[in-house]
């Protein structure tokens, strides 16, 4: 297990925003956003990018995109943070085994209305649940299966953020694409 | 004997046989050539055949066979060897296709540290909690504070690209800039946000606003937002000198998550500050029109012009170098109204949208070619948002001679109070405190003044609308005395206590019914009460006092039954000066607070600063604030220190360093090889072993050949932890320079005496 994690931490309740992206190279970059409950950043971290060859996305088939994001981008990445989020929250849900690995609850959100990417294998036992929100638009969030308490406590959690949860994934977003405009490190 | 068969047609076929063959029957001839047809032989020539002989005896002898030869028909042999072995197949290369995906780097940054520099170890160790490098407590020690907050806002370099990426992170701005997070403390009128929007939605935009309405910060907003939402990643803001430190306020205010660089000093410096990553960069137009072809200079996104009537005229080297920018954003500000003038209108936007005037014809027709991209509003269009007084504190940079003026002054005024000792009072602290905000104000040996710039840019755009000004200052003689013949383009009469009654009402009469009376001089004291000059809707408070009730009373002025105008308060105040120490006590204390929201009384500022903060502007202790324990030094006056003899300083030197826990020697008065003193401690940090070189120079500077001696000595005597040079005078600044570069601390009149104080030395 990664990281620590425990209910009473009232007073630094933070939240992870963990995405994986294929940049235009068709590299893949990891990154995590860590926010305090307003949405105001208190860490940033990403891969480089993983470059697959023909041959290796191939052979790795199906598995490649989970592979490279948990293995190769969201562990490491979830190790480094010197802040750990008391909730996770995932932009796609081929990352959401990572919750095997890690100590918190960890969701997968996405505006509601928004499909998930999910495998139509993986549907029957990962179902998604409306969420609504008073001053900001409904979302859908997914648990593991193998945790299904996460939904409750991460919906406990969610209710005191007070900033569009989605949104912060279009920020690490911009972000990676100013970083590889910026740094060649992350073309 | 040789048999010839009957020759068949083909293949022929020979043999022979052996010549006795009787008694036996004739060996049967077998037709071969049947066999032979599918070869390539055609006969089979059989030279002897030996049969087996009859003895005489009739019994068989041995058969001599002699020869069965069926010699080859030459058949054409070819050799497949080689093209046999060419076409045997050997085993494959067996590839490993799998190459595994590996872990990448991974990057990033805690946005909560703060990398602090390693500190360096000092050879006067204090307690951190108790004193600082001015041996005052800290809570006291304006100079020290003020360091930190600085150093607080402003995070340390070098940047990374994780700092440059920190607004995209941030929550977005919205479409409404309502956020609560987005302002705090400081929210944008409707208008600035209209005003926010048109210029953050436009590439070309000209922001025409009267004077007073912001145009500063709504620039600075609308940058924020680009910046935020990723639209653009870097800005640069071109602007007078006057303005350039408050440009750099308001971004601290308005969009504090920003990297803003003020270029300026000398030339390899503002190289460095080209190559420093940061989000926004402040050039003076002057700097730009200098540095503008240098290759270091990174490319912008977006281009902001304050006072864009700078390059009105086509023909000038700034407008020409304002013209190389190739910004994709270019927004000009201008207070001055610009609308009706055509030639000007012209030059600005060439810069900012090049070829919107490339045919034109008419007045009317340029205002309607300009129109999308201009936006213009009046204080009558958008008074009711507006508060009936408007408060601004305009921060301006000194230039070099009143800076050079200034620091010389402080450091002087710092000497002389020292030396007073126990008979330092308050008075002496608030006689420098006034000095220097005077040359603050004016420097009457070069005649500079940043904040003169400033007010006469102001005065051009406030005489043009109509309006007039009223500029205070505590100091008739030393400041509005030598402000009057330099802004006589615009009508200025001075209003003093030492005029006649009949001649201040002949002022105010001018002042009021005079249009070509642009503005009124006053002094604070004199007529900061009762006077009623509604005429004015601009103050200007040229300096500050400390009782920034003085101020609201002064501002009433125009501030008052009748006044139909809103009122705007400008103070001008230097960076890096007394005046901002002042400024952050008062804001300490949540006094400038209660002046800005609340009007304040006489009584909530009574104690606005004790004698120990006072004191601590300068970083003295006041003299009866000294613990009863510690024998205080008499070192009352300069005669005191100065009366001693070399040698009684080398010893009181010493004594010093004893007391600091040191083992002194003291070396041979001659022949010293530049080391009057040697100093031994051991310590946690481990054994700090110093040269001391002492001199005695009451009356002048120690010059960089004294500096140049002890480097000379630390080069020879490697063990030596740091050269220490202790004078009862002053350090040139040739002598600091090069000291700063080796292990060489300098001590100089001031921080000797504060040793002497705080270590209890007696001079006597």
């Amino acid at each position: 297990m990664l990281g620590r994690w425990t209910v009473d931490q009232k007073d630094a309740q933070y939240l992870g925003f963990m995405s994986l992206k294929e940049n235009a190279k068709g590299g893949y970059i990891g990154a995590v956003l860590v926010t305090d409950m307003s949405g105001v950043p208190q860490e940033f971290r990403c891969t480089h990018p993983v470059r697959a060859t023909a041959v290796q996305r191939i052979l790795y088939g199906a598995t490649l995109v989970p592979y490279i994001g948990i293995e190769l981008c969201a562990k490491p990445l979830f190790s480094s943070l010197q802040k750990k989020p008391t909730l996770l929250l995932l932009a796609q849900s081929s990352l959401l085994d990572l919750r095997m690995d890690v100590s918190c609850p960890v969701l997968v959100v996405g505006k509601a209305g928004d499909a998930f990417e999910v495998k139509a294998a993986d549907t029957s036992e990962r179902s998604a649940v409306r969420v609504e929100r008073t001053r900001f638009p409904a979302l859908v969030i997914q648990a593991h299966p193998t945790y299904p308490t996460d939904q409750t406590v991460g919906t406990r959690i969610l209710e005191s953020a007070v900033f569009d949860l989605p949104e912060a994934f279009e920020r690490v977003t911009k972000a990676i694409q100013t970083l590889a405009e910026q740094d060649t490190r992350f073309q | 004997m040789t048999l010839m068969f009957e020759p068949l047609p083909r293949p022929t076929f020979r043999q022979g046989v052996a010549q006795r063959i009787a008694p036996f029957p004739k060996p049967a001839l077998l037709g071969v050539s049947p066999y032979l047809s599918d070869t390539g032989f055609a006969e089979i020539a059989i030279d002897i055949l030996t049969v087996p002989q009859q003895t005489p005896d009739l019994c068989l002898a041995d058969p001599a066979i002699s020869a069965l030869h069926v010699p080859p028909v030459s058949p054409e042999v070819v050799s497949l060897t080689s093209w046999f072995v060419g076409q045997q197949l050997e085993l494959p290369t067996i590839e490993s296709l799998f190459v595994p995906l590996k872990q990448t780097a991974k990057a990033g940054k805690c946005y909560e540290e703060q990398e602090r520099p390693a500190e360096q170890p000092i050879a006067f160790p204090v307690d951190p909690d108790e004193h600082c490098k001015h041996d005052l407590r800290k809570s006291q020690c304006s100079i020290c504070s003020g360091q930190q907050r600085k150093a607080k806002a402003k995070p340390p370099h070098p940047v990374d690209v994780f700092d440059l990426i920190y607004p995209i992170l941030m929550p977005p701005l919205g479409e409404n800039l309502d956020s609560p997070l987005i302002f705090l403390d400081h929210r944008p009128y409707d208008f600035q946000r209209e005003g926010i929007r048109f210029l953050a939605e436009r590439q070309a935009a000209l922001l025409g606003d009267e004077m007073g309405l912001g145009k500063t910060i709504q620039a600075i907003t609308a940058t924020r937002l680009l910046i935020r939402n990723g639209t653009i990643k870097s800005a640069l803001v071109l602007c007078p000198k006057a303005v350039l430190r408050n440009w750099e306020k308001e971004f601290e205010t308005w969009a504090v998550e920003l990297r803003v660089n003020v270029v300026s000093g000398a030339k390899e410096c503002r190289q460095a500050l080209w190559k420093t990553p940061a989000h926004v960069c402040l050039v003076t137009y002057d700097t730009w029109r200098e540095d503008h072809a240098d290759n270091d200079i990174p490319p912008f996104d977006l281009c902001i012009l304050d006072e864009a009537q700078r390059i009105k005229n086509p023909g000038t080297a700034t407008t020409q170098a304002v013209r190389k920018i190739q910004a994709k954003y270019r927004w000009g500000l201008s207070g001055t109204p610009l609308e009706n003038r055509l030639e000007d209108l012209i030059s600005i936007f060439e810069f900012i949208k090049p070829g919107l005037f490339r045919t034109f014809g008419a007045l009317h027709q340029a205002k309607e070619r300009i129109r999308p991209y201009f936006l213009r509003r009046r204080k009558v269009d958008v008074l009711q948002d507006l508060p009936e007084k408007r408060r601004d504190d305009i921060w301006l940079e000194m230039e070099p001679a009143q800076r050079q003026a200034y620091e010389r002054a402080e450091k002087e005024g710092i000497v002389a109070i020292s030396e007073k000792g126990d008979f330092a009072t308050v008075q002496h602290v608030l006689a420098l405190i006034s000095k220097l905000k005077q040359i603050c104000n004016l420097d009457l040996e070069s005649s500079e003044s940043c904040k003169l710039d400033y007010l006469l840019d102001q005065l051009d755009e406030i005489g043009e609308r109509g309006d007039k000004a009223l500029v205070f200052s505590q100091f008739p003689e030393q400041t509005l005395k030598h402000l009057e013949p330099r802004l006589k383009q615009f009508g200025p009469l001075t209003y003093h206590g030492g005029l006649t009654d009949s001649h201040r009402n002949d002022i105010l009469s001018r002042f009021r019914d005079d249009e070509s009376c642009k503005v009124l001089l006053i002094s604070t004291r004199a007529g900061g009460l009762g006077l009623n000059l509604t005429e004015a809707n601009h103050v200007f408070h040229f300096d500050l006092w400390w009782n920034p009730a003085t101020a609201a009373q002064a501002e009433d002025r125009a501030h008052r039954i009748g006044q139909r105008k809103g009122v705007f308060v400008q103070s001008l105040l230097t960076r890096d000066t007394i005046e901002e120490r002042i400024q952050q006590i008062l804001e300490q204390k949540g006094l400038l607070f209660k002046y800005f929201v609340d009007d304040l009384s006489e009584t909530d500022v009574k104690d606005a600063l004790s004698e120990e903060e006072l004191f601590g502007l300068f970083g003295l202790q006041k003299p009866s604030g000294r613990s009863p324990g510690i024998a205080s030094p008499k070192v009352n006056g300069q005669m005191s220190l100065d009366a001693l003899s070399p040698e009684a300083f080398e010893k009181l030197v010493g004594s010093l360093y004893e007391k600091m826990g040191y083992k002194v020697k003291i070396t041979p008065l001659t022949n010293d090889g530049g080391v009057d003193l040697y100093a031994l401690r051991d310590s946690d940090a481990g054994r700090q072993r110093l040269a001391i070189q002492c001199k005695h120079y009451p009356g002048g500077p120690v010059d960089v050949a004294i500096a140049r001696e002890m480097v000379g000595v630390l080069s020879v005597q490697p063990d030596i932890t740091k050269g220490v040079i202790v004078t009862s005078g002053s350090f040139t600044s040739g002598c600091a320079d090069l000291s700063s570069k080796h292990r060489i601390e300098l001590v100089d009149r001031t921080r000797l005496l504060g040793l002497f104080i705080r270590y209890g030395i007696s001079i006597n």
